[in-house]
């Protein structure tokens, strides 16, 4: 690594942007990011399909060329190095494992365009094929395996030159859902091995959430927030991002007043509800309330007072652990979803069309401009 | 019921090409080889539609005629390819040395070898063999097959030779002094030996290699007296030879087949080609002599008395009939053929 | 139900093999029965003009590896079938060769435009088959002959004084059969090279391939199948090919296609010709089978 380089900064975007196109037709898929991604971290790219984060991510690995912009690996420029000379490796969405090779062919591939010793390559050959635990395979051509098993072998031949930088592109997307949740384990766990700085990209916000250090939400070729998963989760930076990860209800209403540790927002249809936070909400104002299910309580309104929230039950679902319901709020207000754990404390009997009160909690909810 | 009716439109249809082949005439020829001045005659005298169609190679018009029911009417062989059809019981015997115009053959066509008292067979064309000089290249004699045998400095490498084995073999045997169907070992060797020596000096060995005469590729060539002809009215330095050694002079002719459609129409067109004005017709498109006393007065300009189309007094005897010769003659004259071609 | 069973399978069978009875048929027709009749043919005696005498000899093939010499009688391995025969195979491997060497880049780079301009590309490929084989054949004539258009640019510009002595060379019959068969090669190149999938590409050059390797490694031997085939459709009707040596060679050093045809031509011995048309296709068909079998050790089992 250079001096010049940020200690602990493993790839740093400057001012990156890329369009495809010209004249009227000009397509924006990345406007103007800058990005830090830190050593040795699980960092991950978020975001619907089409919001440019494949673009990112292949931006990073040499398969574009920034319209605009700088990419910094170890504190130099690598935005227009070809991809064989970035110390940077990529798992393929269909992981592009070569067909006419082995098992062990495809994972000593790399290794062997850096025209190692022929010993040199084998023993790293045996050390992945060990650490995917696919020993016993390494003479099978690629199609005679499980797609698990081939998405291991993707994992291993990118890793097998010990890279700088691991970029996974929707990896885990092809396996079923039972693999999927083996293989996050399995990839948090190979990363805490290796020491190697991941790069992540997924549309599935639970995955990014379950494995990430740090997550970065894209939409429409921009970063709409950056931070660890609980951040971004417990306090989303504007409604996009309350709305993509994870399930969220939005109450609309306008600031009746606020001061230092909270607000109380007029809901249309409903009166008065306080807030606990530190943003002032001018009087009149638009916001939204945003509450996640899990945070919404209710009651059968026969056998407790009415709160702050009514409604009635339209739709029950069991999901196991918890069950959802939807509930539509009096007056129009809202249809709000909430998730109850399924305790025997809690198992009041609620059906579809009882009256019910949502309770929510001043500190559990969080205010965004409308 | 849907059946019945095509089969009975295919009835109908069948008829109606029956109806229509009376007042037909179909000629089997060789490709350019056709006045369709003499067509256009033959149909307007005698009210018959005339259909052509063309043949490369005499092997391939025998090997299409003996498959039978060909549906031609006369055909256009080289003669020595007449006592084959003969001998096969292919041809319907027309007696032409017996018809009007029969008296317009020249002697030394009245009565040949090959069909002896014209029993089957009419001229259409004749030729002679030979070789075909450009005398501005070369100012030495071209009466002799040494031109392309042993071709002098000026003319090697400047050689074609049309890919006509027995006319090739012929010319090498009596350039070594030797006859025509020999199978005298000594002397074949020296055949071989001069056609193998002589192609280090042969450009082509093509039959459009003539062709290339006029805008000289190619400075000499085993030629045909028709086709000389041709070349020197596009080329005036090109001249014709007679090989002293020895040259063979032939004949195709027109023979009307056993199976015939139209026997009768097929005679008259034996005899319509046998008038003096009408074989000028042909001679004059194709450039060849015809065998007809008188024809020579219908000639165009540029044939009277066009020296490829007469052999001297002199040259005369020289002059052979070209025939097949025996298979296992054919043979052994094929490997050497061969050799040299390799 | 067993009984039952057997008799449903009965008649299945017996429809299944009504369906097939049109291709059983064509390839009865189309290809055992002429091949017989070629078979038949070697092992008879020639007729006096063309055709065969049915009089069993086993000459004919004896001819095809053996000569008996024309002046002595004795038996020598034959120089000119086997020099015929050589030049007619070297001049096809040739063929197929520069084909490749022509054709893979020309289909890559059909292969890697955008997908609308791939199919004007490959129309444009397949032009020349819209001409008759003769006419093209004469068209390289005129360009390479001593006052062509070649020779005469050469001269014009003063890069010779002396025209090239082109046409009438082995050169000349090899450029034309390039010509004449390279759409055969472009085809199959293309279309394998066309299914590649271009993460491969990527996934080989982000593990350190430069361009080159990636085409070594990955290209190449992915459209393998396409090089196979393409090399055997050229390779077949070059070796047979009759045309190209009489127009471009000049008729002076033959191919075993005019070999062929000239026994049954003027040579007037079908069966020394059946003869040597089988043993092309058995030498043809061995040369086939030894390199598919190689190329397969090699290759990969995909298509």
């Amino acid at each position: 690594m250079k001096d010049e380089s940020t200690p602990g900064v493993a790839i740093r975007l400057n001012q990156v942007t890329k369009t495809y196109g010209s004249g009227n037709a000009v397509v924006t898929a990345v406007k103007s990011t800058t990005l830090d991604i830190f050593n040795n971290e699980f960092f991950t790219l978020l975001g619907p399909s089409g919001c440019g984060k494949t673009t990112l991510l292949r931006l990073i690995g040499g398969f574009e060329y920034p319209t605009a912009g700088t990419i910094l690996l170890g504190g130099e420029d690598i935005a227009s190095v070809p991809p064989f000379q970035r110390p940077i490796n990529t798992v393929f969405q269909n992981y592009a494992l070569f067909p006419h090779m082995t098992v062990a062919q495809n994972i000593g591939f790399g290794l062997r365009m850096l025209k190692r010793p022929r010993h040199e390559i084998a023993a790293r050959v045996d050390e992945m094929l060990k650490l995917v635990r696919l020993e016993n395979l390494s003479d099978r051509r690629t199609s005679q395996i499980s797609g698990g098993q081939q998405q291991r072998v993707a994992l291993a031949r990118a890793l097998a030159s010990e890279p700088k930088v691991l970029l996974l592109d929707e990896s885990l997307s092809a396996l079923d859902y039972k693999l999927r949740k083996e293989m996050q384990m399995e990839l948090k766990s190979l990363q805490a091995a290796t020491g190697i700085t991941f790069i992540f990209v997924t549309h599935d916000q639970e995955e990014a959430l379950t494995m990430s250090d740090r997550v970065a939400v894209l939409s429409s070729g921009e970063i709409m927030q950056v931070g660890t998963p609980h951040e971004v989760y417990i306090k989303p930076a504007n409604h996009f991002v309350a709305n993509f990860v994870g399930e969220t209800n939005f109450l609309q209403g306008r600031g009746l007043n606020s001061d230092d540790r909270g607000a109380v927002i007029d809901v249309r249809g409903v009166g008065a509800v306080a807030i606990a936070t530190k943003d002032r909400v001018a009087p009149g104002q638009l916001v939204n309330i945003v509450v996640r299910p899990e945070h919404l309580r209710i009651l059968p309104l026969a056998q407790e007072p009415a709160g702050q929230l009514t409604g009635s039950v339209k739709a029950v679902s069991f999901c196991g652990a918890e069950t959802q319901y939807t509930i539509e709020l009096s007056r129009g207000a809202a249809v709000v979803t909430v998730r109850r754990y399924n305790t025997p404390e809690e198992n009041l009997p609620i059906a579809i069309g009882d009256e019910v009160s949502v309770n929510f909690t001043p500190n559990s909810a969080q205010i965004l401009p409308a | 019921m849907k059946l019945t009716a095509t089969s009975a439109a295919l009835i109908l249809g069948l008829s109606t090409t029956v109806a229509l082949a009376e007042g037909n005439l179909n000629i089997y020829n060789w490709g350019e080889y056709t006045s369709p001045e003499l067509i256009d005659k033959f149909s307007k005298t005698y009210n018959i539609h005339v259909t052509q169609t063309d043949f490369d190679s005499n092997d391939t018009a025998l090997a299409k005629v003996r498959q039978g029911s060909s549906g031609f009417d006369v055909v256009v062989p080289s003669q020595s390819f007449i006592p084959t059809y003969i001998q096969e019981g292919l041809l319907a015997e027309t007696n032409p040395g017996q018809m009007e115009n029969a008296k317009n053959l020249e002697e030394r066509w009245r009565d040949p070898a090959f069909d002896p008292g014209r029993k089957y067979s009419v001229p259409w064309l004749w030729y002679t063999s030979g070789v075909s000089v450009n005398t501005s290249v070369f100012k030495g004699d071209i009466n002799t097959w040494k031109v392309i045998l042993d071709p002098p400095a000026e003319l090697k490498g400047k050689i074609n030779i049309v890919p006509e084995m027995n006319d090739i073999m012929f010319a090498a045997i009596k350039f070594e002094g030797g006859t025509w169907c020999t199978s005298d070992k000594a002397l074949l060797t020296k055949v071989r030996d001069r056609l193998l020596e002589a192609k280090k000096s042969w450009l082509s060995i093509d039959y459009s290699g003539t062709l290339k005469m006029a805008s000289g590729d190619v400075s000499a060539s085993l030629d045909w007296s028709g086709s000389a002809l041709k070349r020197r009215t596009q080329n005036h330095s090109i001249a014709y030879g007679l090989p002293k050694e020895g040259f063979t002079y032939g004949s195709d002719n027109v023979v009307v087949l056993k199976d015939a459609p139209n026997l009768e129409n097929a005679k008259l067109f034996q005899n319509f080609i046998m008038a003096p004005e009408n074989a000028a017709l042909n001679s004059t498109f194709a450039k060849y002599g015809a065998a007809i006393i008188g024809a020579e007065k219908y000639y165009s300009d540029d044939m009277k008395g066009a020296p490829e189309l007469t052999i001297p007094d002199d040259m005369k005897s020289k002059g052979e009939l070209l025939t097949l010769c025996d298979p296992k003659i054919t043979q052994l004259y094929s490997r050497i053929w061969q050799d040299v071609q390799k | 139900m067993a009984s039952l069973e057997a008799v449903r399978s009965k008649s299945a069978s017996r429809t299944r093999w009504l369906l097939i009875s049109p291709a059983v048929l064509v390839v009865i027709i189309g290809a055992i029965a002429p091949l017989l009749v070629i078979v038949t043919y070697s092992f008879l005696t020639p007729g006096p003009t063309g055709g065969v005498n049915y009089t069993l000899s086993f000459d004919a093939w004896t001819r095809v590896l053996f000569d008996r010499d024309v002046f002595d009688d004795t038996l020598t391995l034959s120089g000119t079938n086997l020099e015929i025969l050589l030049r007619s195979l070297l001049l096809s491997l040739a063929t197929t060769v520069l084909c490749l060497l022509v054709g893979f880049p020309t289909a890559y780079f059909i292969a890697t435009r955008n997908p609308l301009n791939r199919e004007v590309w490959l129309l444009l490929v397949t032009v020349p088959f819209w001409t008759n084989l003769l006419i093209r054949t004469f068209a390289i004539q005129d360009l390479i002959r001593n006052e062509g258009i070649i020779n005469t640019l050469l001269i014009k510009t003063g890069f010779i004084s002396e025209p090239i002595q082109m046409l009438f060379t082995n050169f000349a019959i090899c450029l034309g059969l390039v010509y004449v068969y390279l759409p055969l090669m472009i085809l199959p190149v293309y279309a394998s090279l066309e299914r590649q999938d271009r993460s491969l590409l990527e996934a080989a050059s982000d593990l350190y391939a430069r361009p080159f390797n990636v085409l070594r490694e990955i290209i190449v031997p992915l459209a393998k199948p396409g090089i196979i085939a393409g090399s055997i459709l050229v390779f077949i009707p070059a070796i047979g090919t009759y045309v190209t040596p009489i127009l471009l060679g000049g008729g002076r050093n033959l191919m075993i296609g005019n070999y062929i045809e000239f026994q049954f031509g003027q040579g007037r011995d079908w069966p020394f010709g059946s003869a040597l048309s089988l043993a092309l296709m058995a030498i043809v068909m061995v040369a086939l089978l030894v390199y598919i079998r190689h190329g397969d050790s090699h290759g990969h089992e995909h298509g």
